[in-house]
């Protein structure tokens, strides 16, 4: 308990007295809307977005930005901070970014926590049941130990490219909804390594170490595909509109939504395995929520309310789609080669036509959702012939 | 020892949980996590050369890290929406404090958010895992602390009697001739340069040094001046900054080995020290002893105490054996941490409607209390507060304007280049050495020879429009409207130069005082006093 | 006033007005000093409140150099040579889990290097990384 040694003016009685004299019966102001020169955006601001929106001090150029002047410390050389040079894509507004899945903080890290327990709780229950008996020797050994470790580079790689993305972005509810999402990503990477680790303490033969999983991400053929765009969006692309969309918009929502959806967690049921599927389930609800900011900004911002740059912004997100399609095709190519690797095989899941099946069903929805809002002439089913070649 | 202790204590012992996976379990593999490829090195290398085995000292995992905020969280938002709000604590605060959180919190948002960025830059630029996880961390600690510092603005615009300046600094902050100051220091100093250097500004100096008098020891005056909402906050935003300081020591571990790298760390620091110390020592003891009733102790201990004792003592005292030696500008930094904030705090009562705040001179208990604590305060500082007074400081209908006092006594306000603070070269009692130079036909002005010296290595990167430059021929009246400095009512100033709710100052009344914004460098010609 | 060197108002500060300007601006002061002393702010809290009483009051039979201060939201404390915080303790006085990352929730600021070490909170004057390893458990 307190020493009660400091004097605190709200309940020292003569400083508090002092105070309620000083308190007038009427409010100096009765306007008590937060950040009342705001424009609103597309929707009314919800209490996050009133704390937040114009948090960002901006030189002036930045469309949208409240403040008055320029940068006032630069780099050498002469380079300001938050510069609308970031990247090619062009707004009226940058500040119009409205995250979809309205997160701010507190229930971010709040969701964020409660999978922990809940995965806590999960692994617990997996392990003293014997849940883990179920679970196939070799998936275990061949699967879980060099191809699900090697995907956690990928993530591991996805999430370090995001560092250049949440630093220079052009604004405040913008910068948000992207530190979360490459937050998400190292998390997806240490959540397998949490599943290994306790697998490694379960399991007497597995080996937790990343040796295996690290010699196999950079020297297998199956990964160099997908190793080379993580490779070349984390060092080599500076354009954070470009990163983004090549990231959550083509690569992770293909590439991505194909090993943990299709082949992990659908596949790991098959082989005994109850925990990958959970696991895993976390790591598609934070991709889905990174899509849906993507077509949030990329979509609804930029191309479809954007009243001047539409069509510069929907040039420019074609023309990059156009550049990481092939690559993303023949990343998934290269991975689907696994499958005659598998202990298990179903017929209808991991035949060609069940491969094939999980292929479309992977594509039509980012057809869907990502190459229809750009009219993106897209051959969907060379695309789906392309892959299977490397069933 | 309870029974109920020793149940618990039983019940760990006999179920040791063997299935679970502790996160510093995970988290002893992330050295692992990475792989070498040609371009890999971060899109915004730096001169230093960081070491790909530093180590992250609180071995945090994401899930682990969600979990502690999410306690943090849960807590201080508990705090202020359910026990604050019952207690009304909105309107238990005194007004002096209650406005001068108006713009601390503003302005320590300023600082916040612009790590967001400066932290993603230091994570680009790891090349541990480790340091890169941890860099992650900061990254959203500081999102959580833009929230934070937003949210205390945001807070006492719900509940405290006078909205106005909190619901909308973000807006009129474009005019205070204080504002640009927190930018350069707070803000472009965390992220627009070298990596390392950038840390060492956020990290070494801002918040391994400054934030523990700004963020913690302001809790004291706050509390003390009954503000139990900033406590609650700041005290919370607190627990994650010795992270940062732990990631700011572990950039310094990974550079201090390699000569190469440590031929360039002194002047880092020397620089970055000056930089920040420039702002945070005279704008928070400003705060603190112009912002409060109550007073808890001199800025100048607490700065002994923060700074000079146990920042420069425990943690750059201890690295003299490895090189580190003392910043060339120290002597000059303890003079300004006596006298800096007096310095800046006349200029803000001068400068006062472009403040946003309802400020009010020191009245006589406030004097003698300067002046037992800063002896000669009182001559230098108290005669002119006095002489304002007299002449109608706060009276809408006198007519008087510190600022045109100060034009017409020779008291020349002008534009520090580097800090971009303002000062006035004849009523300065803080560490100064004033100078005017010139380049490609423009004059700039300085107000001592650190930042003056940083500006001569590299002038490329403070070429911009100072407050001066910018309103040049604005009649204040309109400044100030143009900004929304009117309150709802659409008259009445938001910045007033008393606490009072009666005879409040409105637009008429400042365009009565037909004040147009000069540009001293023009129309002083102040040359140098040798 | 406390006769500990690390009290919250010893030294310098235990001057004041003309006196303390003198030494504070004087040339003895005027490069920076080295200690080995570091310093922790817990933020008040229930779980605080009894750590402090139960934990590190008690501490100083062994290290008789803690200065421990009530400033109002937090404890300020302050003492030579090293502070461990031990959570299982913590967590058995408190009758709950109490990890290490719950102790942080409440930990407001530190001066010197701090880490944690299993379910161990330590600051230390030793140079981490320098002087020692950054140790784990695992």
């Amino acid at each position: 308990m307190s020493t009660g040694k400091f004097v605190r003016g709200m309940i020292d009685p003569e400083r508090a007295a002092e105070i309620r004299a000083l308190v007038p019966e009427k409010p100096l102001e009765t306007k008590r809307d937060h950040i009342p020169f705001a424009k609103r955006g597309w929707r009314r601001l919800t209490e996050y977005e009133a704390v937040m929106l114009h948090a960002q001090p901006t030189t002036d150029a930045i469309p949208g930005s409240m403040d008055v002047g320029e940068s006032v410390q630069k780099w050498p050389g002469g380079r300001p901070l938050f510069g609308v040079e970031s990247t090619a894509l062009l707004s009226s507004n940058w500040f119009n970014f409205r995250d979809p899945s309205k997160r701010w903080y507190y229930p971010y890290i709040k969701g964020k926590s409660e999978d922990g327990q809940t995965t806590e709780r999960v692994m617990k229950s997996w392990a003293d049941s014997g849940d883990y008996g179920m679970m196939n020797d070799a998936w275990r050994n061949q699967i879980l130990g060099p191809v699900y470790g090697a995907f956690l580079y990928e993530e591991f790689g996805l999430f370090n490219a995001n560092s250049s993305t949440v630093y220079t972005a052009l604004s405040d509810l913008l910068r948000m909804w992207i530190a979360e999402s490459g937050f998400d990503k190292d998390d997806a990477a240490q959540m397998i390594q949490t599943q290994r680790v306790l697998l490694g303490k379960i399991f007497p033969d597995f080996d937790e170490s990343l040796g295996d999983a690290k010699k196999s991400w950079t020297e297998a053929a199956m990964w160099k595909p997908a190793r080379e765009f993580v490779e070349h969006i984390w060092g080599e692309v500076y354009d954070w509109g470009e990163q983004l969309w090549a990231i959550h918009g083509v690569h992770d929502h293909i590439f991505g939504q194909f090993v943990r959806r299709e082949f992990f967690q659908r596949l790991a049921g098959i082989h005994g395995d109850t925990l990958t599927p959970f696991i895993q389930t976390q790591a598609l609800t934070y991709h889905q929520q990174a899509a849906e900011g993507v077509t949030a900004l990329f979509g609804k911002m930029l191309i479809n309310e954007e009243p001047i740059y539409s069509t510069h912004n929907r040039r420019y997100l074609r023309a990059w789609t156009n550049q990481y399609l092939p690559q993303t095709t023949a990343a998934l190519k290269a991975f689907i080669g696994v499958y005659k690797d598998l202990p298990v095989k179903v017929d209808g899941i991991t035949c060609r036509a069940g491969v094939q099946a999980s292929v479309e069903r992977v594509i039509d929805d980012w057809s869907r959702r990502f190459a229809e809002p750009l009219d993106l002439k897209f051959d969907r089913n060379a695309f789906v012939r392309e892959v299977m070649s490397g069933y | 020892m309870a029974s109920s202790n020793l149940a618990v204590k039983e019940a760990l012992k006999a179920n040791p949980v063997p299935s679970s996976v502790d996160p510093q379990e995970v988290h002893k593999w992330l050295q692992d996590f990475s792989w070498d490829f040609k371009a890999k090195g971060g899109k915004y290398p730096t001169k230093y050369n960081l070491d790909v085995n530093t180590r992250e000292q609180f071995k945090l995992t994401a899930k682990e890290y969600a979990r502690m905020e999410s306690i943090k969280e849960e807590r201080q938002y508990g705090t202020l929406l359910d026990g604050l709000d019952r207690l009304d604590a909105g309107n238990k605060v005194h007004p002096k404090w209650g406005e001068a959180m108006k713009v601390i919190s503003n302005f320590l948002e300023v600082g916040e958010y612009a790590a967001i960025a400066g932290s993603a830059l230091l994570w680009d630029a790891a090349q541990s895992p480790e340091q890169k996880n941890g860099y992650l961390a900061q990254v959203m600690d500081e999102v959580r602390h833009t929230n934070q510092t937003a949210y205390v603005n945001y807070y006492y615009g719900k509940h405290y009697y006078d909205p106005a300046g909190h619901t909308n600094m973000r807006q009129f902050r474009s005019v205070n001739p204080l504002y640009p100051g927190v930018r350069r220091a707070f803000g472009d100093g965390f992220l627009a340069g070298d990596a390392v250097e950038s840390s060492i500004n956020l990290q070494v100096v801002a918040e391994a040094c400054f934030t523990n008098p700004l963020i913690v020891s302001l809790t004291e005056w706050a509390a003390a001046n009954g503000d139990e909402i900033t406590p609650t906050v700041y005290l919370s935003i607190e627990t994650d900054e010795l992270r940062h300081m732990a990631n700011g020591y572990q950039t310094l571990v990974s550079v201090m080995t390699d000569p190469e790298s440590f031929k360039y760390l002194q002047t880092d620091l020397d620089n970055a020290f000056w930089t920040q110390h420039k702002y945070l020592t005279p704008f928070v003891g400003f705060g603190l002893e112009y912002g409060s009733k109550y007073k808890v102790e001199p800025w100048v201990k607490s700065w002994n105490r923060w700074v000079y004792e146990d920042w420069a003592g425990i943690w750059l005292g201890r690295l003299q054996k490895f090189g580190i030696k003392s910043p060339k500008c120290l002597a000059d930094a303890k003079k300004d941490a006596m006298w800096a904030h007096h310095d800046l705090a006349l200029l803000a009562a001068a400068l006062w409607p472009l403040t946003g705040i309802r400020m009010e001179l020191p009245d006589e208990e406030a004097m003698n209390w300067f002046e037992a604590n800063y002896p000669g305060w009182y001559d230098h500082y108290g005669k002119i507060y006095n002489e304002w007074k007299s002449l109608g400081f706060e009276d809408p209908k006198a007519g008087f304007c510190p600022l045109v006092w100060m034009m017409q006594n020779g008291h020349g306000i002008f534009i520090d280049h580097t800090s971009t603070l303002p000062f006035c070269p004849t009523l300065s009692k803080s560490a100064s050495n004033p100078s005017f130079l010139e380049m490609n036909g423009k004059r700039f002005a300085f107000s001592e020879g650190h930042g003056e010296r940083q500006w001569l290595q590299e002038p490329e990167r403070y070429e911009f429009q100072n407050f001066f430059e910018q309103y040049e021929g604005w009649e204040l009246s309109e400044l100030v409207k143009a900004a929304g400095g009117v309150r709802s009512d659409g008259k009445t100033l938001l910045s007033q130069p008393h606490l009072r709710s009666t005879d409040m100052w409105t637009l008429e009344d400042l365009k009565r005082l037909n004040i147009v914004i000069p540009d001293p460098m023009k129309i002083m010609n102040w040359q140098p006093v040798h | 006033m406390t006769k500990n060197t690390n009290g919250y108002n010893s030294g310098t500060n235990a001057k004041s007005g003309q006196a303390f300007m003198d030494e504070f601006l004087g040339d003895a002061t005027s490069k920076i000093p080295t200690s080995d002393a570091v310093v922790v702010a817990l933020m008040k809290s229930e779980e605080i409140d009894a750590i402090i009483q139960e934990i590190v009051i008690p501490m100083r039979e062994e290290n008789p150099s803690i200065a421990i201060e009530d400033r109002g939201g937090y404890y300020w404390i302050k003492a030579t040579g090293k502070l461990t915080f031990d959570c299982d303790e913590a967590s058995e006085m408190l009758g709950k889990k109490y990890t290490v990352y719950d102790l942080l929730v409440n930990v407001s600021t530190t001066v010197g290097r701090a880490f944690t070490l299993g379910n161990k909170f330590i600051v230390t004057n030793e140079l981490l990384g320098l002087e020692s390893k950054v140790e784990s458990v695992y």
